[in-house]
């Protein structure tokens, strides 16, 4: 019996150099290395057939990627898990395969987590600053993609954000931003609305994408 | 393994999966567990030098020995390399992330003139000196291999030695004598002499070049009386059971020949008179079908490729290729495996050969009649007539595919305008084939013509003649471009200027080695990069070493001229070389491998078994 399945999947050290591009071609040769046998499309250039979710930027780590094929062979999940991840170069690692529940169009929201480091010390003055700064109802920052520029105000297009120190030179900021397939907020606009507003500047940041959510902030399955 | 500061800097470059390395079947040996570390350097980026064959073989090679690891190393790109000099970061292997001046042996291959820059800019960033004369013991010992080691002297300067021939029989022999030297008191100086005695190496150091006045080449003399006078390349007796490796490295990124690549069989058994590697590459000798199977099994189970390439000089003269083509038809449908066929010979081109490669996924169709009139077909040895190209591509045509890729060179030994014209006159005839109403009329065809600049090679019959100037390299584009009015044909051109220089590299003396350092100083690196390559650049180098670029690429050389590779010996015979370009003189052919025996001279050479 086919099975629709959605894989969870880790992108963390290395991996997080690999481009979401090389990242699917990456994907047909390990199910193929793993003997997994997937629904192709039909036509002159037959290829498998796998959806991913929301693409994640160069240098990204995520523990929450999703994953989208319909397995025509017969393993259970957990053998689906076991032999792709002997089958995965280093950095990729499968932590969950489920019967798809909702739609990709359906996600609204991620959770992320931003390290964000300074040259020296950060006082608690900054991190007090910044909590408030988050707390504010309006942050208007100018928002560039390839097509649009435009202001869009972060605070709407968030569900929290939440400020935290990592020892004595970082800041955790937590934060769930849109995440809605025409409207992704990358979140270094929140580094760069800390930048902007607090006058703050960091040498070194890591985005870490740690949950996807649909609009009523329930889990993403 | 990637600290901060490396992580940092591959963030700010274009595709740093290319300097991470940890794909799947990388071979991670320790360090400290190894007493020779080899760093295999290609001088291009990931994406060339991961497609090439022969990395893949020795690489696998290399680390299958005992107490030996291999590492890659590419060139990293300019972006990459800016970054780098500003963090004084040295070049560095995939592997182990080491820097290449910690190596024992640092191992360049050789695959095209274009990438000699390279070679200067990688040791450069490595930090190791870049003249073989400036490196004492305790210093990476430099070598090289593949196809333009065969004429390595433009490049011999920067080289300690090179290996002439197949690889895979003669790195064993280059280990051990390594190890004798490492761990004795041995002087650099004692460790080239010695292994100057393994055959197939060559020490270019141990000889001395003298010219006439002329700027010709007077004598090439062996330093001392225990060097060999001529250098003799290795070959591997049995093809079939010769080592091939059974996995291969995945790459995380896409890279230029992104698929598995099985190499059918070594050698060629046309001698078209242009070609090199259909020389240097002779005697002809293949695998087993069953090998093939195996090993193709073997190949798409390991990586999960879903293409093998079917590789050769050309595959369709492969003496079972039925039967290869119908076995990997059986296995390539079940399991959704494209098989590629990189060459195809216009006269043997049947429907059922186009039917079998491309059973499970369509693919573009590529001619290669090199010339545009019959004549010119004669001249070169190609041995297709015209009536053949036409009905390949009647048969391509048959099928989904509509279009057809042709290629030609320009320039070529006798070649006039009328040549050129019959290029066009070709392109509209394949063009009226698919226009008229048939069987199966069709509906819009394209045909890519692409033209490249003939560029003499050593040790070919034409390796005596003189290369069009550029700006009869130019006036021949421009003829040829207004005589053909359609937009249904696209022609491309070489580069005159790449194509220039590659002529001369590729005939090139020691007298070179100047030109080049002199142009990596002024900036010069990935010469076979359009966005890179600094024509001006380079001929200011020249100039500046007082060496005229036209004595080496636009001058015909007289039978009597000592050559800088005639030290050289690649088992064809010279005076085959002759004979075959004076038949080229009167446009006539000769026999190919199969029908009979032409007298290369690679029987004589490695013993009358050799050529089945």
């Amino acid at each position: 019996m086919p099975m629709k399945v959605r894989l969870t999947f880790k992108k963390t050290d290395e991996a997080v150099f690999i481009s979401h591009l090389d990242i699917s071609r990456l994907f047909v040769r390990a199910l193929n290395r793993a003997g997994i046998k997937v629904k192709y499309t039909q036509g002159f250039n037959p290829h498998a057939y796998i959806v991913f979710g929301v693409p994640l930027s160069l240098g990204y780590e995520s523990i929450c990627e999703r994953v989208d094929f319909e397995v025509v062979s017969n393993e259970t999940p957990q053998e689906i898990i076991e032999r792709l991840n002997r089958a995965m170069p280093g950095g990729i690692e499968i932590t969950e395969c489920l019967e798809p529940q909702k739609k990709f169009k359906e996600i609204g929201f991620a959770r992320w987590e931003i390290t964000a480091e300074k040259d020296g010390p950060i006082s608690d003055e900054e991190i007090e600053r910044m909590r408030e700064l988050f707390s504010s109802d309006e942050i208007i920052i100018t928002r560039e993609t390839k097509r649009t520029k435009g202001e869009v105000n972060l605070i709407e297009k968030s569900r929290g954000i939440e400020v935290g120190r990592e020892g004595e030179n970082a800041v955790k900021i937590t934060a769930a931003l849109s995440s809605r397939p025409e409207d992704v907020l990358n979140p270094e606009y929140v580094v760069r609305a800390a930048c902007e507003k607090l006058g703050m500047e960091f040498y070194d940041v890591f985005y870490r994408r740690i949950e996807f959510f649909d609009e009523n902030m329930e889990i993403f399955r | 393994m990637i600290d901060k500061k490396l992580r940092r800097l591959l963030l700010r470059v274009q595709k740093p999966a290319r300097y991470i390395g940890n794909e799947l079947g990388s071979v991670h040996k320790d360090k400290s567990a190894v007493d020779v570390r080899f760093a295999f350097c290609f001088p291009d980026c990931y994406e060339v030098g991961m497609s090439h064959l022969g990395i893949k073989i020795l690489y696998s090679l290399l680390n299958d020995m005992d107490g030996v690891s291999c590492e890659r190393v590419f060139a990293p790109w300019t972006d990459m390399i800016a970054e780098m000099k500003k963090e004084n970061i040295p070049l560095f292997s995939m592997e182990s992330m080491s820097p290449v001046s910690e190596f024992d042996i640092v191992g360049f291959t050789l695959q095209y003139e274009m990438s000699y820059s390279n070679i200067v800019l990688m040791l450069k960033l490595a930090g190791i000196p870049v003249l073989s004369a400036e490196r004492k013991k305790g210093d990476p010992i430099i070598c090289a291999g593949g196809p333009c080691a065969y004429n390595m002297e433009p490049i011999a300067d920067f080289f300690d030695f090179a290996m002439m021939g197949e690889g895979e029989e003669i790195m064993g022999e280059m280990i051990a004598a390594y190890r004798e030297y490492k761990h004795s008191d041995m002087t650099k100086d004692e460790y080239l002499r010695r292994i100057s005695h393994i055959e197939g190496v060559y020490v270019p150091s141990l000889y001395d070049v003298s010219y006439n006045e002329d700027g010709t080449i007077k004598a090439v003399e062996p330093k001392y009386p225990d060097v060999p006078r001529t250098v003799k390349k290795r070959i591997i007796d049995d093809f079939d059971k010769v080592y091939t490796p059974r996995s291969v490295i995945v790459p995380n990124i896409k890279i230029v020949h992104d698929r598995v690549n099985m190499e059918v069989f070594r050698g060629c058994l046309r001698g078209c008179r242009f070609c090199q590697a259909g020389m240097i590459y002779r005697p002809v000798r293949e695998k087993s079908v069953d090998t093939l199977m195996g090993l193709a099994h073997d190949l798409i189970a390991q990586s999960g490729y879903e293409e093998i390439s079917l590789a050769s000089l050309s595959t369709s003269d492969y003496s079972h290729i039925d039967e290869l083509l119908d076995r990997m038809l059986e296995w390539s449908k079940e399991n959704k495996i494209n098989f590629a066929i990189p060459s195809q010979r216009a006269d043997q081109f049947t429907k059922e050969f186009l039917d079998k490669t491309t059973a499970v996924r369509t693919s573009g169709i590529t001619f290669a009649p090199e010339a545009g009139s019959q004549r010119l077909r004669d001249v070169i040895n190609k041995n297709i007539t015209e009536e053949q190209i036409l009905n390949a591509c009647r048969i391509a045509l048959t099928g989904n595919n509509t279009t057809i890729k042709l290629y030609f060179m320009s320039g070529l030994p006798t070649e006039t305008m009328e040549d050129i014209d019959g290029i066009g006159k070709l392109a509209f005839d394949i063009l009226y084939l698919g226009a008229r109403k048939g069987d199966k009329p069709k509906k819009s065809i394209m045909i890519n013509v692409s033209v490249s600049a003939f560029v003499p090679k050593p040790f070919t019959p034409f390796q005596w003649m003189a290369q069009d100037t550029r700006e009869k390299m130019r006036e021949k584009h421009v003829h040829l471009k207004s005589s053909v009015k359609s937009r249904k044909i696209h022609i491309s051109y070489s580069d005159d200027e790449t194509s220039h220089l590659e002529a001369v590299f590729a005939r090139g003396d020691r007298r070179l080695s100047r030109v080049i350092l002199r142009a990596v100083e002024t900036g010069c690196m990935f010469d076979s990069w359009g966005e890179c390559f600094d024509f001006e650049k380079w001929m200011a180098a020249f100039e500046y070493c007082g060496i005229d670029p036209a004595f080496y690429a636009n001058r015909e050389r007289d039978y009597s001229e000592v050559l800088p590779w005639d030290h050289i010996d690649v088992g064809v015979a010279k005076s085959f070389l002759m004979r075959e370009n004076e038949l080229s003189k009167l446009a006539k052919t000769s026999v190919n491998c199969r029908d009979g025996c032409a007298g290369c001279g690679i029987k004589q050479a490695f013993g009358g078994e050799i050529c089945r």
